[in-house]
């Protein structure tokens, strides 16, 4: 039988419509009456339970996994609004998808890390060769959580990690994970990929950095509280006005920028980028989705069209070279919400969008979500990215 | 320059760098935040170019509405959205409805409505109606709840003032972070006027449309039953030429005139004058009438049919003049009347044969009431003759006593001429006495003609005098059987009538008084008599004390021929020709009853 991959989506605003909309459409494009495996992205806007519920009945209750976006990515389109999902059905006798979920962040990400090892560890084989995972968007601290992981699963290679940080599009104030029947928040949503399959994928952002270097001058774990010797916020001020009072504006245009280590340099480029998830007005202290340690150089970035444009090319180039000549059976896309309607007007960025699938591989099943944070390897290490594209490719 | 110079030239650069740096960070902002709106105001404007060309070809309300809410849905974004359209009652209904509602709000939905008080709301001079989350004025909570809405627009659709439909689109509270936001700001404002400005041209077309289309079909219908009325009527109906010949013709027309079709008819009858009349003068006397006032209703005439047997018909034409105000053609209607000729000819031999038979009937009835007067006269006289007879009797046993006094008188003469010879003074004593006995005999003649002369006319008396003259004449009657009378006379009534009947009533009754006494014959047998007025009448009541009249034969006393006495006795017409009299002739009333020691008779007659 091999894999048959489908994938639908909707824009209907009534949850069950919507879900049923969707996989009607994943499953009568894959062929199949009944999936093995189903991922699911939504935007914010749904009733999540009755939303899932629907998907569920719809695919007679396969194992699921996935999240919110800020929006949905599809082949050949793509929608940033409230309301919008995306099946993608999978049935195969050739790759297993197993889901897990960790809901215990409270316990701290390290631990949570470990937890979710203790899980997986028993399913590993040697067909195991990808890990996704979909986190809350709003919480997510990605070190420690990967150092609590990896040093629980105690591989020789780490496993390769790919996914995106759930999304609420600063409506919710709360991001949702799926796991099989049940809707979560703050967890982290998993799915372990084995079989005779394989990943190909590419990373690139597009953010250069404007200014000259600046310096952590006092931080705890993912909190930045000083640069430069004054509070985060008020160094922040020297390139945009009132940094308190137009957050969400802000944080979509400039970013920060960490010098890459020089193991992860040659493939990811001169910086590792951070998108500012949250802010502490009175301590003028800002969130990102990463440990950073005292000392620490950092400059502040801003996307650039032209670069995003050029890092999809490399992002292609990627895949390609480790697809070499073969074809991928579907395609997940963890995009940056950032990169989106933020910047692109709506044609251009479906454009792009169409180039990178088209590039990639007609006719794949592709499916993917607008996301706070993006997830991939670079250089065989797992890293979190922000205002980057992730595209990984099962083959 | 030294080195504090340059660094100091660079600190210098920069603080400019840092500027521009913040300077172009904004304006990148602003074109990212420029660009994202017009990119949305673009992709709505393609959306609203999509649904109008959808929609353009469509005269369908239903669709337009369901499209409307389905654009405002998944365009403008907003969570729910309604259509309420103009009933012919003139309440708004809901017409189609959209977005997520549970399934009790949206049964409560889809029966929701309101009537034209409450367009205030959207009256003419508003082009719309926003209720944000803010909006406290007092109606935005009633309809806030009515339509499960916590933030809306309400939008009136057509460009009349009373609007075809109307379009409301909002948020409810709770899930409005996820919807675009209802507010009055001049960019929400325009993609919603815009919507309601496109669908309000689309749905005047379509309810102009929509009236084009039902006044189309009610002409179809208007037409098909005008011609169903046409082929299916009894009566024929017809267009034809003013020279005659038909133009069009029903299959009545054609099946009356023994055709098998229209078409035959048409075809064959090419002078309808010549052709179908029988008598063509009538056919001439028609068109005169129809020259003469445009239309001619009702006219009959003799008609031939195929097989050249003829009917009778009843016709109603007219004359259809063209714009120019030449005449175009005639058409009328045809209704065969020749059976209705039958029955109205059967009609009138019967009406004759009634009108005989009536006459005669009446005939009969006028000799059959005039034998029937006769006869009460017959009876009357027969009454009258009876105590006629009767007081001859009288008058014969009342003469006795003074003929024998004349004969005595008489006797006296001789013998006292033949004995002691006569005297003058003898003579005139005798004969004095002899005029007096002949002076009383013929009162008593006077008496009795008084009684029996003929009335000619009605005349006044006092009632008191026949009464007297009746006691006088029966005086001798009543003395024979120890009868005594009292007379009571109250006033001085009088009496309008005939007189020489109202004394044989009395007569009468003073008779039968008598005859009960002498058969029952009481110890002191009465007659009783009053007479006094009462308003314009005058009561005479005769009563007796011979015991009264057995209570089963009282109701039939006034009965002709009803009598209690021998054949001897009685002719039984004595108190039938008294109630005659009184009630028919005098028109007054005649009763009687018993007063428990005898019998009393009531007269009352008019005294005016």
């Amino acid at each position: 039988m091999g894999t048959s991959v489908g994938v639908g989506y909707s824009l209907l605003k009534n949850p069950a419509d919507a879900g049923r909309q969707a996989v009607q459409q994943a499953l009568q494009q894959g062929g199949m009456e009944q999936p093995d495996f189903v991922f699911l992205f939504a935007t914010i806007g749904y009733q999540q339970q009755l939303l899932l519920d629907a998907v569920c009945a719809a695919t007679h209750n396969p194992a699921l996994s996935g999240c919110t976006g800020e929006g949905i990515i599809v082949r050949g389109f793509a929608s940033e609004s409230n309301f919008g999902v995306c099946v993608m059905a999978i049935a195969s006798d050739e790759l297993r998808f197993t889901a897990l979920v960790e809901t215990e962040l409270g316990l701290g990400f390290e631990r949570a890390g470990e937890r979710l090892a203790e899980q997986v560890r028993p399913l590993l084989s040697d067909q195991t060769f990808a890990c996704l995972l979909f986190a809350d968007g709003l919480v997510f601290d990605f070190d420690p959580f990967k150092e609590g992981f990896e040093r629980a699963l105690q591989l020789a290679r780490p496993l390769p990690l790919f996914g995106g940080l759930s999304a609420d599009n600063w409506t919710a104030g709360k991001t949702f994970q799926y796991h099989n029947g049940r809707v979560f928040s703050q967890s982290v949503s998993c799915v372990l990929l084995s079989g005779s399959g394989k990943v190909a994928w590419g990373v690139n952002h597009g953010c250069v950095p404007v200014g000259t270097q600046h310096t952590i001058t006092r931080s705890k774990g993912n909190v930045i509280c000083g640069i430069d010797g004054v509070p985060a916020l008020d160094a922040l001020e020297e390139y945009v006005e009132n940094p308190r009072d137009q957050w969400n504006k802000i944080t979509l245009n400039l970013c920060l920028g960490f010098r890459t280590p020089e193991y992860l340099k040659q493939e990811y480029g001169d910086f590792l980028i951070r998108y500012m998830m949250d802010k502490d007005d009175v301590e003028g202290c800002v969130t990102i989705q990463s440990d950073v340690a005292e000392g620490t150089e950092l400059w502040i970035m801003r996307r650039d069209k032209e670069l995003m444009y050029d890092g999809l090319q490399e992002i292609v180039r990627q895949v390609r070279a480790r697809l070499g000549s073969n074809r991928p059976k579907l395609v997940l896309h963890f995009e940056c919400m950032g990169r989106g309607k933020a910047v692109y007007q709506e044609q251009e960025k479906l454009h792009l969008l169409q180039y990178l699938q088209e590039e990639i591989g007609a006719d794949i099943p592709w499916i993917g979500f607008y996301s706070y944070g993006e997830i991939g390897p670079v250089s065989e290490h797992n890293c979190i990215h922000n205002f980057t594209a992730i595209v990984m490719a099962v083959y | 320059m030294d080195c504090d110079q340059q660094l100091e030239k660079l600190r210098q650069e920069k603080d400019v760098l840092a500027q521009q740096v913040k300077r172009l960070i904004k304006a990148e902002g602003k074109l990212y935040d420029f660009q994202q709106e017009l990119d949305q105001q673009l992709k709505e404007y393609k959306a609203l170019y999509e649904f109008s060309r959808n929609l353009s070809g469509s005269y369908d309300v239903e669709y337009l509405s369901r499209a409307t809410v389905e654009y405002v849905i998944q365009q403008l974004e907003y969570e729910r959205a309604i259509v309420f359209r103009r009933c012919p009652s003139g309440r708004y209904a809901v017409c189609s409805f959209d977005g997520y509602y549970d399934p009790a709000e949206k049964e409560e939905i889809s029966r929701l409505s309101f009537d034209d008080a409450h367009l205030p709301l959207i009256s003419a001079d508003k082009e719309y109606v926003c209720c944000t989350a803010l909006t406290r004025e007092p109606w935005a909570s009633d309809w806030r709840s009515t339509l499960h809405l916590n933030e809306f627009y309400a939008y009136p659709l057509g460009y009349g003032t009373v609007p075809h439909a109307v379009l409301v689109a909002g948020n409810s509270a709770e899930n409005s972070p996820f919807y675009r936001k209802v507010e009055a700001t001049p960019r929400a404002l325009l993609s919603m006027g815009n919507l309601a400005g496109l669908v309000s041209s689309l749905l005047e077309n379509q309810v102009y449309f929509e009236q084009l289309m039902e006044a189309r079909e009610q002409e179809r219908l208007a037409e098909a039953r005008y011609r169903s009325i046409f082929e299916n009527a009894a009566e024929g109906i017809f267009q034809r030429t003013p020279e005659g010949r038909y133009l069009s013709a029903n299959p009545a027309l054609a099946h009356m005139l023994g055709y098998v079709s229209p078409a035959e008819l048409m075809t064959e009858v090419t002078d309808i004058r010549s052709q179908v009349y029988v008598d063509p003068l009538y056919y001439d006397e028609l068109m005169r009438q129809l020259q003469a006032s445009g239309r001619v209703d009702g006219f009959e005439t003799e008609m031939s049919r195929k097989d050249g047997s003829t009917m009778w018909v009843s016709m109603s034409i007219r004359i259809v003049r063209g714009s120019d105000g030449k005449i175009a053609f005639l058409e009328g209607m045809v209704e065969e009347i020749t059976k209705r000729k039958e029955a109205e000819d059967a009609l009138r031999d019967s009406e004759r044969a009634y009108r005989e038979l009536s006459e005669a009937l009446e005939q009969r009835v006028i000799e059959a009431v005039d034998e029937l007067r006769q006869k009460d006269k017959m009876l009357i006289m027969q009454g009258r003759q009876a105590v006629l007879g009767e007081m001859l009797s009288n008058i014969a046993h009342q003469w006795r006593q003074p003929l024998n006094m004349l004969a005595l008188l008489a006797q006296d003469l001789q013998l006292t001429n033949r004995t002691q010879g006569l005297t003058a003074e003898h003579i005139d004593g005798n004969i004095g006495r002899t005029m007096e006995i002949i002076e009383k005999m013929s009162r008593t003649i006077d008496d009795f003609r008084y009684f029996f002369r003929p009335d000619q006319r009605i005349q006044k008396f006092r009632a008191r005098e026949p009464m007297e003259k009746a006691l006088s004449l029966l005086e001798g009657s009543f003395g024979m059987h120890g009868i005594h009378s009292e007379l009571s006379v109250s006033g001085e009534p009088v009496i309008s009538g005939y007189l020489s009947e109202f004394v044989q009533v009395l007569l009468n009754i003073l008779m039968n008084a008598r005859d009960a006494l002498v058969a029952k014959a009481p110890a002191a047998p009465l007659i009783s008599i009053s007479m006094f007025s009462e308003g314009d009448r005058t009561v005479v009541t005769i009563s007796d004390n011979a015991g009264g009249i057995p209570d089963e034969i009282i109701g039939r006393i006034f009965e002709p021929y009803f009598t209690t006495k021998g054949p001897e006795q009685g002719t039984g017409i004595g108190l039938f020709m008294c109630k005659t009299i009184i009630e028919k002739s005098m028109k007054g009333l005649l009763t009687a009853r018993n007063t428990g020691t005898g019998a009393e008779f009531r007269i009352e007659v008019s005294n005016s």
